[in-house]
């Protein structure tokens, strides 16, 4: 499997660098092996966005067309046709964080926007009391109650995606049966990093699983 | 230690991945468990999202490059033509055989009926009978139109031995033609024509046959016409 896809990658850079006749073939053979394919399946690289940046379709999709873009653009900086799949995979993770910054930034803004609307509202009201009372009834130290484990289990995984990603897509990809190597490929790390990474995860998630381990004891 | 970390690692990894693994710690087991499950259901959940959405972002996405400058832009025509190669392959086909059509020059083989012989025969046909006749072969095969042209005469019945009745195609004189020939009968003129080209009871004329031929022509016969053009273009007349 790992050979095959290196060597896929290595095709489609190689005519993606050629002459212009080799660009069209090689958008054809990249959009086959990367891209969605009409109601058919999503594509490895847009289901990569979906699932690492918890991203929706429309935005993965955007995601994807920004990554082939650059790759497009900057296929003549890969000098080592061998690495290509790490390379485009590397470019994929650039742009998602470059994207998820942007959101961030325009979710912020919009954010703000709706705060000083608010605050402008409330000031013609002259309701000024009304805005410490609604903070107040805020409860930060709320804990989460589950129902069963499945539930808790999949919100400590939830949370797990968030904060250590490369970890999370290391052990999902561990879940569709990839080798250490392909892993490795994707998340941009050598081999053993890669096994490393694993081990981590396994004793990172450990303790939010033992707590959801708790419910069905009780 | 080190190594009993490894085998915790592997197994728990092992069974993250589907795999059953012996002799290994229940609790471990389960939290392994809980997470591929937890895992497979966050990879359905994304993959019914993705497959819902059915746009077609390829095309967006070459539109895109090419307007960047990446891209070459394909003409409609190639794509078109690209995209449907069995398309472009069956009109290939057509076109061709549409030209080695033209390029065959018909021939008709099998003498006509000639004389009130014909009419008579005619008549008494069926519908059942004609229908036959036209669309399909001695043998039973269907033919289509051909039959029509080159086999018509197939289910007229033996002639009476009259000299009015030597002229199709179950007996072919050149006494009974030329009879019904010099009474301006297109059939009998197409009969000789034919005659004298193949040698049937005579001696191979082609001058003969090219003269029988343009006079049936002159009279309206199709067969007669095709077959005039038929030794010409073949040049089997100086």
């Amino acid at each position: 499997m790992t050979i095959k896809a290196r060597e896929i990658a290595t095709e489609v850079m190689t005519l993606i660098k050629g002459n212009e006749k080799d660009k069209n073939r090689g958008f054809e053979m990249y959009s086959l092996h990367y891209g969605p394919k009409f109601k058919v399946d999503f594509g490895e690289f847009t289901l990569f966005a979906m699932k690492q940046g918890k991203l929706s379709p429309d935005d993965a999709s955007e995601v994807y067309q920004l990554t082939t873009i650059k790759i497009f653009k900057k296929a003549e900086t890969l000098k080592n046709l061998k690495y290509a799949r790490t390379w485009m995979y590397q470019i994929l993770r650039n742009t998602l964080i470059d994207y998820k910054k942007k959101q961030n930034n325009m979710n912020k803004n919009k954010q703000k926007h709706m705060e000083y609307s608010l605050e402008k509202e409330k000031d013609k009201q002259g309701d000024e009391h009304s805005k410490d009372e609604d903070i107040g009834n805020i409860d930060y130290n709320r804990k989460e109650i589950y129902e069963d484990r499945t539930e808790c289990v999949e919100d400590k995984m939830e949370n797990f995606f968030e904060t250590y990603p490369d970890h999370a897509t290391a052990l999902d990809h561990q879940m569709d049966g990839m080798d250490i190597k392909s892993i490795a490929d994707i998340i941009g790390r050598s081999a053993i990093a890669t096994k490393e990474l694993l081990s981590q995860a396994r004793k990172k998630i450990a303790p939010s699983i033992e707590e959801c381990l708790q419910i069905g004891a009780k | 230690m080190a190594k009993d970390e490894l085998k915790i690692d592997q197994d728990w990894l092992n069974i993250i991945a589907g795999n059953t693994v012996i002799k290994m710690d229940t609790k471990l087991r389960l939290q392994a468990r809980l997470v591929r499950a937890a895992l497979v259901n966050r990879k359905l959940r994304i993959e019914s999202q993705a497959s819902s959405y059915a746009a077609d972002i390829n095309e967006r996405l070459q539109l895109r490059l090419e307007e960047e400058g990446l891209l070459t832009p394909q003409s409609k025509y190639t794509k078109t033509f690209l995209d449907n190669k069995i398309k472009a392959l069956v009109l290939l086909l057509l076109s061709g055989s549409v030209v080695w059509a033209t390029k065959i020059e018909p021939h008709f083989t099998k003498p006509m009926v000639a004389g009130n012989f014909a009419n008579e025969e005619m008549k008494e046909r069926t519908t059942q009978q004609i229908f036959r006749q036209n669309f399909f072969d001695r043998s039973g095969a269907f033919t289509g139109f051909w039959s029509r042209l080159n086999n018509y005469v197939a289910l007229v019945p033996a002639p009476k031995n009259s000299l009015n009745n030597q002229c199709n195609p179950n007996l072919l004189t050149i006494e009974g033609c030329s009879r019904l020939a010099l009474k301006f009968d297109s059939a009998a003129q197409f009969n000789l024509g034919l005659m004298y080209e193949q040698g049937i009871n005579v001696t191979q004329d082609y001058n003969r046959a090219l003269d029988w031929y343009k006079k049936s022509a002159a009279l309206g016969n199709t067969q007669a016409k095709f077959n005039m053009n038929y030794i010409i273009v073949k040049k089997l007349v100086e």
